[in-house]
Parts: structure tokens; sequence; C-alpha cells
């Protein structure tokens, strides 16, 4: 017979505690003697209705505490407060610097830092459908492990949709890079805009049923249809001077009409996937001026394919019944390609397809903590160091009755103070960053900080956070002193919290600029061997320009180009090939048979259309035979080492003279060393090239030194002659190949910029310390000169302190550093060792850095006279 | 004169306690009114009376043994303390002296 639990225990939770023994006992007796007058049911209703009574707010008040008269805010107080922590500032000016300009650099740099981490992890994520979408991908096994092209052959959205209708959308896409609109006017030339840098699209309508967009006017549904086309409002604009356009017809390219059937609200900066103009890919054809290919050997990574999934349909179906898939389409594929499907969530962070590396951001965010942790430690050393000087305004401050309490708040409330200051500092050099960003970033990651409010709780967390950190421990100490000794002057600087803890900070500061410097050394190694690296062709002083994209290339128009190239003198030599350079998007595969073995062979090597000039322009070396003979026709074939390897055969020269079975029969004449096709995150897979002009898109020119700007108008003006239709584009090879690396340039520029930073705010504190200890031993080493040391004695005692911190954090650092970077680089396929050179170079820079911070106070200090130090008393 | 009032039921409460001598607590008051007065009285409102009456001092409490009807809690037993008796004093001088000015006293209803 007990009391109803629920009610018991609202009664705990509300009755004030010094009250609920005497209440929650009389409410029990009370119920027992119900229970026996008027039974348990009426009894229970009873005690629901009497607890309910004793929500007032006489049951409710808690007891007031004890000490509640020595309130920890009473504004006399808090105005003392300021006035001394303001006359600490103004009595160490330097120290107050050293402080506010280490916190400001520290949390300037780390909120920056803070805002592109979150803005790579908000990419395109406003989309709906974010966790449903994926991009399908096409992924190639080599010998040399596994590697990923956006790219997908045109049939696999067809055979996607047919054979797996549970697909909940599907939508093929196909990018073009530079597009070229031409606005049709009523009378004259018509007006062209070139959009350098800007990506147009071809996509299916059921690309907005994946990705979500806004229209002003119209939208997708005419899309279904050739010669439709959606502009972004701003482009709208631009081309009309307003987004109500409906209706109206461009040209792209100078060779596709397209009627405008809706406008969308402009991208903002969070999304990879921005194109401004998106032409329906019914168009497709036509703008190629062929069908599209049928079959599942060409693939090009700007055709790609996007799916959202639901319930019916998943990423594991798909995993399942992919090989099955790849059998059905492409038999002669199944060892080595597959069809993935990548997440959205990933794509902006997959290197392999273009994304930025996710380990580079961490290791950006990782020095957003380092540079706090690096502010902080300075604050720390400082205010323990100063702690002295302000024993005898604790001791008497607790003499008068401040509790510890009291005292601690007031020392939080100061560094609180200072690192307010530093965070109003901070947010000039947050804005500074921010413009700087955008000067040198745009292009790279189009970002802007303010879309995100999340940056103000950042703030909020970093200034809270560094404020515990820089001041809790020397609060602590500070309040910790006994008011007799503070009083009588006898704390001694070995009572101040010990110089082993300051010692300890000091050796986390170096060892983390040594690690960041490693690290940068690590980073700009491996971007630079990745760079200059031998690709085995050449990359120096050749222009490619593109050709018209047009169904068979016309061979006279063609002749007439390489004619006029050749006479500028500028150009050594001319080569015509289906993709440029040996580094492109493209990879055109097909199976093939080898000489008489009767069933094809196992792996699908890559083709290559190119003339015979092609080896000579690009350096390419021959291993085996001879170059190709000129033809316009495909009869003869140059094949890698892969090619010769994957076939099983040791010796180059025995594949010489043996037939290609291919579309055509070919004949393989030479063998070529391997070169990089890809770039240098995959590998080499296996090649045959053959020569057929009609398939010719690329003009490849190898210049002589000289005026290369007066080539490229030349080149311009000649092709403007024979293609009036289409427009000159034209770039270098090593150029052209720099792009693959822009993004990891950038990055590694930040991790180095931000590194520098942390490096200089571990100076600065040090510079701090060493200050103090001059004044500290002023007395000392004034008595030392006396009896003779000479400045090197007075110097090292300075330096040895130093040096052997240095050395402790040498041998904290360098396992760390050598763990990070060695996993750092696991991402990269050619990559450079770690060398004990580097770890050697990372320490002579402390060394030299830490030297130099240390002479100029320590000079200073060896060098007065000691008749003044001494003197003064 | 200077003191505080009471009100009705604070003055019922105070003088139950008075009463009950050292007996006095939460519950046996609640009991000890409703069968004085006839009337429902429940235990947050004496509770209330008494958590006042302390505050202008004229209760004082301690807490008693535990009992197993409580679940092991103690009592807060009541006593009256001097200024409390005096008050008590006071209201019934005030009102006996009223009803001595009375001319024409009320005649209980029973008489012819």
């Amino acid at each position: 017979m007990k009391p109803p639990r629920l009610a018991d225990r609202l009664l705990q939770l509300v009755c004030a505690p010094h009250r609920l023994e005497e209440v929650q006992g009389d409410l029990h007796e009370e119920f027992a003697w119900q229970v026996k007058s008027l039974g348990l049911r009426r009894a229970r209703w009873r005690y629901w209705r009497e607890v309910l009574g004793f929500f007032k707010p006489f049951a409710v008040k808690r007891k007031p505490k004890d000490d509640s008269s020595t309130l920890l805010v009473r504004s006399d107080m808090i105005q003392n407060y300021f006035k001394i922590a303001r006359r600490n500032l103004v009595k160490n000016q330097t120290y107050a610097f050293i402080n506010v300009t280490g916190l400001a650099l520290g949390i300037g740099a780390a909120l920056l830092i803070f805002a592109l981490v979150r803005y790579h992890y908000t990419i395109d994520k406003h989309h709906q459908k974010y966790n449903a979408i994926y991009r399908v991908t096409t992924e190639f096994v080599t010998p040399e492990g596994h590697f990923n092209a956006t790219g997908v052959p045109y049939e696999l959205g067809k055979a996607l949709k047919n054979d797996h209708p549970d697909i909940e959308n599907l939508a093929m896409i196909e990018l073009y890079r530079d597009p070229l609109v031409a606005i049709p006017a009523a009378s004259g030339p018509d007006r062209k805009f070139k959009e350098a840098h800007r990506v147009g699209a071809f996509v299916q309508p059921s690309y907005f049923k994946i990705f979500d967009y806004q229209w002003l006017a119209g939208g997708p549904t005419e899309l279904a249809q050739p010669n439709t086309v959606v502009l972004s409002a701003e482009n709208a604009t631009k081309y009309f001077g307003t987004t109500q356009v409906i209706g109206k017809i461009l040209k792209i390219n100078a060779t596709l009409n397209a009627r405008i059937v809706g406008v969308f609200t402009d991208y903002r900066d969070n999304t990879d996937f921005a194109y401004p103009i998106m032409v329906s890919w019914a168009s497709l054809p036509e703008f190629h001026g062929r069908p599209l290919n049928d079959g599942f050997d060409n693939i090009d990574s700007s055709v790609q394919c996007f799916v959202s999934l639901d319930n019916h349909f998943t990423k594991a179906d798909w995993d399942r019944q992919m090989l099955a898939f790849v059998k059905k389409y492409k038999p002669h594929g199944i060892k080595d390609t597959r069809f993935p499907m990548q997440p959205l969530r990933d794509i902006h962070f997959s290197t392999e397809t273009g994304g930025v590396s996710s380990g580079l951001i961490w290791s950006l965010f990782a020095i957003g903590v380092f540079l706090l942790i690096t502010a902080s430690i300075n604050f720390v050393n400082l205010a323990t160091a100063q702690a002295l000087n302000r024993s005898r305004e604790v001791g008497v401050r607790k003499v008068l009755g401040s509790t510890r309490t009291q005292l601690f708040w007031q020392f939080i409330g100061e560094t609180a103070l200072l690192t307010l200051t530093a965070t109003a500092v901070a947010l000039l050099f947050f804005q500074l960053g921010q413009q700087l960003a955008k000067e040198y970033l745009h292009g790279v990651f189009r970002f802007t900080f303010y879309y995100d409010p999340s940056v103000i709780g950042w703030l909020v967390l970093i200034v809270i956070g560094v404020i515990f950190l820089s001041g809790f421990y020397p609060a602590l100490v500070l309040t910790g002193f006994k008011p007799a000794l503070a009083l009588a002057g006898r704390i001694t600087s070995r009572q101040v919290g010990g110089f082993s803890i300051r010692r300890s900070l000091v050796v986390t500061q170096f060892a983390i600029s040594q690690m960041l410097i490693v690290g940068m050394i690590v980073v700009a190694s491996q971007l630079q061997y990745i760079q200059t690296k031998d690709l085995g062709f050449r990359q120096k002083a050749i222009l490619t320009v593109r050709l018209p994209a047009s169904p068979k290339q016309d061979l006279g128009k063609m002749e007439d180009f390489r004619h006029r190239a050749m006479a500028i003198p500028e150009v050594e030599k001319l080569s015509y090939s289906m993709s440029g350079p040996p580094q492109t998007g493209w990879i055109s595969q097909t199976f093939i048979k080898f000489d008489t073995r009767p069933e094809p062979e196992k792996f699908t090597p890559q083709q290559k259309h190119i003339d015979a000039a092609y080896v000579d322009v690009y350096g390419l070396k021959l291993l085996a035979g001879r170059n190709l003979q000129p033809s316009d026709t495909s009869r003869e074939a140059l094949v890698n080492e892969t090619f010769v390897k994957q076939l099983g055969i040791r010796n180059p020269a025995q594949v010489l003279g043996k037939i290609l079975h291919a579309s055509g029969n070919l004949e393989i004449v030479g063998v070529v060393k391997d070169f990089n096709e890809r770039d240098l995150k995959s590998g080499i897979y296996p090649l045959f090239m053959t020569t057929r002009a009609t398939n010719y898109y690329y003009a490849s020119l190898q210049l002589h030194n000289g005026n290369f700007e007066r080539v490229i108008r030349q080149l311009e003006k000649d092709y403007n002659q024979i293609y009036p239709d289409s427009y000159f584009t034209a770039q270098f090879v090593d150029e052209q190949l720099q792009e693959n690396y822009v993004q990891e340039q950038t990055m590694a520029k930040l991790v180095n910029f931000f590194a520098g930073i942390a490096v200089v705010i571990g100076c600065l504190g040090l510079y701090g310390l060493v200050l103090f200890m001059a004044a500290q031993k002023t007395k000392e080493i004034g008595v030392r000169k006396v009896l003779g040391a000479s400045i090197g004695n007075i110097l090292w005692l300075f330096g040895k302190e130093f040096a052997r911190l240095i050395a402790v954090a040498f041998i904290v650092a360098t396992p760390v550093a050598w763990w990070v970077m060695t996993n750092w680089l696991q991402d990269f396929t050619y990559k450079i060792d770690i060398t004990p050179g580097i770890f050697g170079i990372a320490l002579l820079a402390t060394v030299i850095v830490a030297a130099l911070t240390v002479s100029f106070q320590s000079i200073k200090a060896a060098l007065m006279n000691p008749v003044t130090s001494l003197r003064s008393e | 004169m200077k003191r505080s009032y009471l009100g009705e039921f604070e003055e019922i409460v105070l003088l139950t306690v008075a009463v009950m001598e050292g007996g006095a607590y939460g519950v046996a008051i609640t009991h000890e009114i409703s069968e004085q007065t006839s009337r429902s009285v429940r235990l947050n409102q004496v509770h209330a009376a008494l958590e006042r009456l302390e505050d202008k001092g004229m209760l004082k409490s301690e807490m008693g043994e535990p009992t197993a009807e409580r679940g092991g809690r103690r009592k807060r037993l009541f006593t009256v303390t001097a200024y409390g008796r005096r008050t008590l004093q006071e209201i019934q001088d005030v009102r006996a002296t009223l009803w001595t000015r009375l001319l024409n006293p009320f005649k209980p209803a029973t008489s012819l």
C-alpha cells in the first residue's frame, strides 16, 4: 500500500530539498490514514491532489546559500577589477601586446580555418536528397591498382534505366568547357559571349528531380525536347538584360540553336555542380554533329551519370548486381571495368575524381587547433611568469576577505578581457583574410564566409575555449598563494607553479612548431615531386589548339591549318591527334585479339588516334621497332610497355610485326616506353595508338623560343579564317597539367600559410619569455659580469635552457610527424620518401628561429653595464 | 501597537499548535482542525500557514522522531513561541473587551 510512485517522483522534483522530508512524511502518513478510512483508490486520488497542492512558491523555493552575502557580482568590486586589470595592462604593455597579438593571430587564423573546413563540409548539402544522390563512375582495374574516372559511356544511362527500373531518378549529363554563346541580332552580326572558365552542360530533365533548383521563369519540363536550354538568372541578365527571356533563342558554340525554356536562381558558392547554361540532352547529336557513341568502350570524363535512390533500390542492390550488368554490356571488360556508385557526400572529397583531399582539410583543422593551443600557451607562460609581481595584490585581497573563487573569477575575467580585445583584432584579421581568400582562392574554392551563420557559433566556442585554456592555470596559481607568505614577499618563482610546467608548455610549443615545419616540407616536396616528375613525355613549349568537333574532320582544312601554322617561324613541328596531350580526360577502350590467338584478350586496352608526328612532338621513347608511317587511315599501331606485359610477353621486340585485331587489322610496328596518361594519382594502363585522320580533334604545336603571344594571335587569325563558325582555344600543355594540381597547390599554400602563423605565434611567446627571464636575471647577470663572465657565458645562460627544451621537443615531435606524414602520403601512387634529412631541416629551422628570437633580448641583457643593473635598489 | 496581524486560518493553526502542546506537526494539526471546525482542510494549506507563522516568529520547530508509516521520515514538531503566545493573548483580550462593550448581547436562538 504505497502512494502513487509518479506523484512521489513529481514531489521530489518540485519540492525544495530542505522541506522534502517533512512534507513527504506528512503526505505518506496522511495517505496511510486515508487508506484506512476511504480505501486505497480514493486515497490515491487524494494523494495526487495533495501533492499538486504543494506546487506553491513556499514549498518550491530553494533555501538560499549561506554565503549569499558575499555575492560574486558586486558593482564596486567589478569596477575595482577593471581598474586593476587596466593598470596591469598599462604597466606591462609589452606583455599585453604580445598576448593580444598572439591571441588575435591565433583566433583570426583559426576562425578562417574553421570557416573553410565548414565550407567544404556543406558543399551541396542543400539538396534535399543529399544522402540519396549518387554518381555512377567508371572504375578501372589495372595491374597497378584501381582508379576511378568520373565519366561513363553514353549507353550506361539507358542500360541502367532499362535493367533497373526501380532506380528512383536517373539523369545523364555531359559537360563542356568554355561555352561560346551567341545571341542572334535582328540586324548586324550576332553578339558573342565567351564564357571562359565556365562549364555548360547537356542534361536530361530528370536531373532537376535529383538536384534542387528554383525557377524564376519556366521550368525543366520542356527540356526533354531537342534545342531547348535553361539559364541561370545571372547569365540571362547578362545576355538580355532581364530574366524574362522564355522563348528567346541562343546559339551555343555557333552550331546549336536553342530556345530558352527556363531561368533558375543563381548558384551560390556552395556547390560543385555550377552549370549556368544547361542544354537539353536531346540536342547532343546535333551539337556533336554525329550520333552518340554506342557501346561501352568510350569514356569521356565529362559524360556523367547521376542517380537518386530510395528504399526500392539501394546502393547495396547495385553493388550486388553490378558484375552481372558489366557481364551483359561489356563482356570483354568483366575483369577490368566496374561501375561503382559514388555518394554525393564523397564527391567533393574524392581526389581521384577531382575533389579536394580531406586529409589536407583535416590537417588544416589540426593546424587551427594548434594555433589556438600555441596562442593559449603564450598566455599561460607569460601570465604565470608575471604571477610573482601580483602576489602582493593576491595577499591583500585575501586578507581583506576575498575567497579563492572570487579571485579565480577575477583572473579569468582579466583573461576574458584580453581575449575579447584580441577577438576584436582577430575579426579584423578575419576580414582581411577573407579579402585575401577572395582574391587568391576564387575560382578554386569559390567560397564566401558570411553565407554561414555558424561562423558566429565557432567564434563564441573559440573565445570561450581560449579564455579557459589560457586563464585556468594562471588563475589557479595566483589564487593559491598563501597570504602570509605573499605579503611578506617570500614567494619565490619556485612556488609559482614551478618552472617545470612552463617548461613543458614551451616544449609543447616547440614540438608543434617542429611538426608543422616537417609537414610543410613534406607537403611542399611531395607536390614539387609530382609536378616535376618525368611523366614520360615532353611538356615544355607545346601548344594545343582545339579543332571544331564535327563528325568527320575536313582533311583539306586541316592541311590548310598545318601549312599556315608551319609558316609561323616559331612553330617547329605540328601533330594532329584525337585527344591532344597524352594526359586527358578521354578514355577510349576497345577489346582486341592478338596475332593468331583465337580468344579475345582478357584486358581492354585504351586506344589513341595520333599522326606520325605525335611521337616526335611529345618526345615519346621507342623501345623497339619504329614510328608509324604517315597515313590517314589505320594500318599500323604503336603499343606501350604495359600492353606488351599484359599480353604476357617479356621481350618487346617479339610483338613487332604481329597483327592486332581491333576495329581493323593493325600491324604492330613499335613499342613505346610507358608514359603517364593519367595524373600521378593513378597508374599506367595498356594502350595502343594508330593513325586515323578523321578522328583528330587537337593540333599540338611544338614551339621554338620566341614571342608566344604573337604566335597565338597569328594562329587565332588563321584558325578563324579556316573555321569561321568555331572559336579558337589554345593552351600550353604544361599549364594544362598544372591545372590538375591547382586544388592541391592551393591547399598546400594554405597549410603553409597557417603553419607559418603558428610558428610566428610561438616565436612571440618565446620572445616574451626571454624578455621576462632577462628582467628577472638583471642582477644575476650584473654579478656574473663583475666576477668576469664573458658575453658568451651570459648568452649561454639563456641559450642552454632553450637548447635543452628544443632537444626534448624534437624527440617528442619526430615520431608523431613521421606517422602523420606517412599516412598522408598513402594517398599517392608516386610519393617521396620521408628521409631523416627532412627532420634535420625542421630541427635546424626551429633552432635558428629560436636562436634569433632569444638572442635579440639576451644580447641586450648581456651587453648591459653591470653598474646600472647592480645600482638600482 | 506594532505586531504582525494574523489571518483567521493562521489564528486557528496557531491556536491548535498551542493546544496540542508539543505534539503538533503537519498531519496531526490538519486532522485536529478538521475535527474541531468540521471544515475540510488540506495539508498544503496547513503547511503554508505554519511556514508563514514561523516566518513571523510565532512558531518554532524542530525535527522529531521518524515513524514507520511516514516511511522512516522525521516529523517537524512545532511549538508556540513567547511572541506567539502574547499575540494570541492580545487577540483574545481585544475580543473580550469588544464583547463586554456589546450592549445587546446575542441571545441564544433557543430562548423564547
